[in-house]
């Protein structure tokens, strides 16, 4: 297969030329008008010579044209892969060998009969007359045959290397070579083709004719010349007067006539016409040489410029007239009717072969790559796998070739894309499958906690509620926290705040995450359909932002706490009745020990001691007593506060008198200002908080150092101040923050821990912030605290 | 001590601070009448007529309350009444019973006398 390219190619193309070549040499001999047997033998010995040599050389440079497309289709064949630059040169030998190896081809054919013309000319000179348009004639014939050769070796050549090519470019394709090789366009083709199509049979057409008119012409002045010289002959061999002059006279003949040469050199003209030819150099000799060669045969001169026949004429019987006669004829050209059928039909014959097959191949080569990209295309169209479409083979470097590298990267790019999908479906799958085990953990998660958990959108509709939270659901409608926002008057009772106030809709948790806010531990009340008892709930809330930071939805997570805050309860209300049993027990104890030591007057002074011990131990048992219950009640929410006008420094002062155990420590009232310091208080309430802040100072200061209570007015914020300042140990900076805290003792397991059960601070805070006030203090340890409160003025 | 001996009713259910309150009154010279209960508060108010009485509100049998509603609701002019009471909100207590006043337990015990003492009426003078 690798080896009969050359032999493929050589075949069919030098086939099809052979036809065309034994063609011209028939018209050659036609339009040199060689007639004679002999004479034709041997042109067409020359031509044939010719052709071989021709042939040969023709072939030799396409065989060395193709070597590398061969050397690569072996390559291929074999199991190698074929070197990048053998893939290259291939390639452009595929491309460019049908542009360069026709335009040699026709340019052979351009040449070819130049030699042998020439050869004509020198050998046939005396027997073959050429005109002086021999030349021209042959060049033009040799540039007809071109127009003839040029676009049939080119439709030949690129029908038979075309799929050659496609194949080289679909490797070079695959191991990404760009393709050379020269780049010829259909539209330069077909205009060349078409051109080529005009130029060919036109110019043979034109220079047969012409030359033809020449043969005629000739042929006629020829015989012209016969009669003319015959008529003289006789005339001058039966007349007296045996001169040139009588003899033209006598023919009388309307001819252009004539110059006369006699032998002795003498030149008789009889017209202008022959008198200016007379005078023209080298007459003479030719005249002389026609009658040397053939004294009874017409010559016609082709050299000269105008159209002359010789004849020469024996001498006449008076001796008188050896010559030769030179006829100049007018041209008159009569039609050769022959010849031009012979041409018309020729030509017809030639061009119905040549153009269709010119025609046929050029097509074949534009419908090859053509087929291949329909192909192609319809594959892309049916086949839904666009890894399955193969490449289109580029045939030429052309438009169509363009469009097939255009389609195969149309074809990379769908393939690049579909891969691309295919790995984006993947990913997605697996994402999704992510996604999905996520959901169903969280599902799981969600489902076995104890917590409700609701989940809403942005306009509040319910998207995910738990098990646990369709649980509170089942409860009461009402515990929908965010379905009580969308649907107002569902029925039910309504959350209730703990101190029983129901809950607004825009109050609820999920409404109020909505618009923002985070929501910690709340509680709300519900009652139980069914029991009708109380269920409380505690509520946290947070929105759900998304990406942006715009509120998507809010998440609320609601827990029944109602048996914590029932056992809190309980207990509460155990520690309150049981501070209330121990208050009857203490009257009596406090009751008798007192009335003991006052009636008795006989009691030793160890009696007296032990009842005094009794009598301040069941004061101990008092406070505490007083302490349970005021947290109970803070707790309870039980804090009966009767707020009234009082006047702060009063109470300050009946306060600071009725300290016990003040003798050790002085404590100073100052008032910082001098009008009404009536404030909104509970009385009995504002002193429990000073004697605590107090009986703190007291009790961290040491023996003798003074107490100042500082009283203070704000008319702008239209409320009164109250500092217990001392010198005292003060407060630890890391005890500093729990100060306030119930049961939270800053001095346990320290030298100044007086015992005590971390009630009265807490109690100071609660009891002032439910009369609308503020607490707070500055302390510095070993230096002393200062402990203020504030109380709206009345 | 140049002080009216003035008939007071205790009426607690506590034996033991029902004594100290008595022995506290007696002390001062005051007669005292002990019931443990409402109903033998009722009873007693029948047989001793007293210008004062010290009433518990928590008792067995017949509550304070109860008792207070029963005893004015029976006598055309009854006696004051003091409400002794741990219980927190002693005042609006005496104020639903119509008390005259009250003494939050655990009392001071110069502090019983001495409110017994205010509270009495004129009528105890004469």
């Amino acid at each position: 297969m690798a080896r009969s390219l050359i032999a493929r190619v050589t075949a069919i193309a030098f086939g099809v030329e052979l036809a065309f070549a034994l063609a011209i040499p028939v018209a050659y001999l036609h339009l040199f008008n060689i007639e004679r047997r002999e004479d034709r033998a041997l042109v067409l010995a020359i031509v044939g010579a010719l052709y071989l040599v021709r042939t040969a050389a023709l072939i030799g440079f396409l065989a060395s044209l193709l070597r590398p497309i061969e050397r690569w289709l072996a390559a291929s064949h074999s199991s190698s892969q074929p070197a990048p630059d053998l893939t290259r040169r291939a390639a452009r030998a595929a491309y460019d060998a049908p542009l360069l190896f026709p335009l040699v081809w026709a340019t052979s054919w351009l040449l070819f009969y130049l030699p042998v013309t020439a050869s004509l000319q020198g050998l046939f000179a005396d027997r073959i007359p050429l005109s002086a348009r021999a030349g021209e004639a042959t060049v033009l014939f040799g540039f007809s045959c071109f127009a003839a050769a040029l676009p049939l070796s080119y439709a030949l050549l690129s029908w038979l290397l075309g799929p050659v090519a496609g194949r080289i470019s679909l490797s070079a394709r695959e191991r990404d070579l760009a393709l050379p090789g020269r780049r010829l366009s259909v539209r330069a083709r077909l205009v060349a083709l078409s051109l080529s199509l005009i130029t060919a049979p036109t110019v043979w057409m034109g220079v047969n004719a012409y030359m033809s008119q020449i043969w005629t012409a000739q042929r006629n002045l020829a015989a012209r010349a016969g009669l003319l010289a015959d008529a003289l002959e006789h005339q001058l061999a039966g007349s007296s007067d045996r001169t040139w002059e009588a003899a033209t006279r006598a023919l009388s003949t309307p001819l252009d006539v004539v110059a006369v040469a006699t032998t002795d050199g003498a030149i008789i003209a009889n017209s202008d016409a022959a008198r200016e030819l007379a005078a023209a150099p080298g007459l003479r000799f030719r005249l002389a040489r026609a009658l040397s060669r053939a004294p009874a045969e017409t010559v016609l001169d082709p050299s000269a410029q105008r159209a002359l026949a010789y004849r020469g004429i024996p001498a006449g019987t008076g001796g008188t007239f050896p010559g030769a006669v030179a006829l100049v004829i007018s041209r008159e050209p009569g039609r050769d009717r022959g010849g031009e059928l012979f041409t018309l039909l020729f030509f017809a014959l030639v061009a119905l072969s040549w153009a269709p097959i010119c025609a046929g191949f050029l097509a074949g080569s534009i419908a090859g790559p053509l087929g291949s990209i329909r192909a192609v295309v319809a594959q892309i169209v049916e086949s839904e796998d666009a890894d399955r479409v193969g490449r289109i083979p580029i045939f030429h470097r052309d438009e169509l070739g363009e469009l097939a590298q255009g389609v195969n990267e149309m074809i990379d790019r769908l393939q690049a894309s579909a891969e691309r999908i295919r790995r984006y479906g993947a990913d997605r799958e697996q994402l999704l499958a992510v996604a999905a085990r996520r959901a169903a953990e969280l599902d799981a998660v969600l489902d076995n906690m104890v917590e409700g958990v609701f989940a809403c959108d942005r306009s509040g509709g319910l998207t995910h509620t738990n098990a646990a939270g369709l649980r509170l659901l089942d409860l009461s409608p009402a515990v929908a926290v965010s379905r009580a926002t969308q649907e107002p008057g569902t029925g039910g009772v309504g959350p209730l705040h703990p101190d029983g106030r129901p809950f607004s809709p825009a109050e609820l948790p999920l409404a109020r995450a909505l618009a923002g806010e985070i929501i910690v531990e709340e509680d709300e009340v519900l009652e139980n359909p069914s029991s009708h008892r109380p269920v409380f709930l505690r509520s946290s809330a947070a929105p759900i932002r998304d990406t942006a930071g715009a509120i998507a939805g809010a998440v609320a997570v609601a827990r029944d706490v109602t048996e914590v805050v029932e056992f809190d309860r309980l207990k509460d209300q155990f520690i309150r009745v049981a501070a209330h049993e121990l208050k009857t027990p203490v009257a009596i104890l406090k009751g008798y020990s007192l009335m003991l030591m006052r009636s008795d007057q006989t009691l030793s002074i160890r009696s007296r001691r032990m009842l005094e011990a009794i009598d301040r131990g069941a004061e101990r048992i008092n406070r505490i007593v007083e302490d349970l219950l005021d947290i109970s009640q803070a707790f309870l929410d039980a804090l009966h506060l009767s707020p009234a006008p009082v006047d702060l420094d009063e109470l300050a002062r009946e306060t600071v008198a009725g300290l016990r155990a003040s003798e050790l420590h002085r404590v100073v009232v100052q008032r910082e200002d001098p009008g009404p310091m009536t404030v909104r208080a509970d009385a009995a309430r504002t002193r429990q908080v000073l004697g605590n802040l107090l009986s703190n100072a007291i009790k961290y200061s040491p023996a003798g150092g003074t107490i100042e209570v500082v009283l203070s007015v704000d008319r702008a914020a239209g409320e009164a101040r109250t500092s217990v300042r001392d010198s005292g140990v003060g407060i630890p900076t890391q005890k500093q923050g729990g100060i306030f805290r119930l049961f939270y003792r800053a001095h346990t397991d320290t030298p100044h821990d007086y015992g005590g059960m971390g009630v009265g601070l807490y109690m100071a805070k609660e009891l002032i912030k439910r009369q609308g006030g503020r607490i707070w203090f500055e302390s510095r340890e070993g230096e002393g605290s200062i402990f203020s409160f504030t109380l709206p003025l009345a | 001590m140049e002080k009216a001996s003035l008939m007071v009713l205790v009426v607690e259910d506590d034996p033991d601070l029902a004594a100290l309150e008595a022995d506290l009154l007696e002390e001062r010279g005051h007669r005292v009448e002990v019931a443990f209960n409402g109903r033998e508060a009722l009873a007693a108010v029948e047989r001793a007529s007293p210008d004062l009485i010290l009433l518990d509100m928590k008792m067995p049998v017949m509550s304070g309350r109860e008792f207070a509603d029963e005893y004015r609701r029976r006598q055309r002019s009854p006696a004051p009444i003091v409400v002794v009471t741990a219980a927190d909100d002693a005042q609006r207590r005496a104020a639903e019973v119509g008390a005259s006043g009250w003494i939050a337990k655990p009392f001071d015990p110069d502090a019983l006398v001495d409110r017994v003492t205010r509270l009495l009426p004129s009528a105890g003078r004469s």
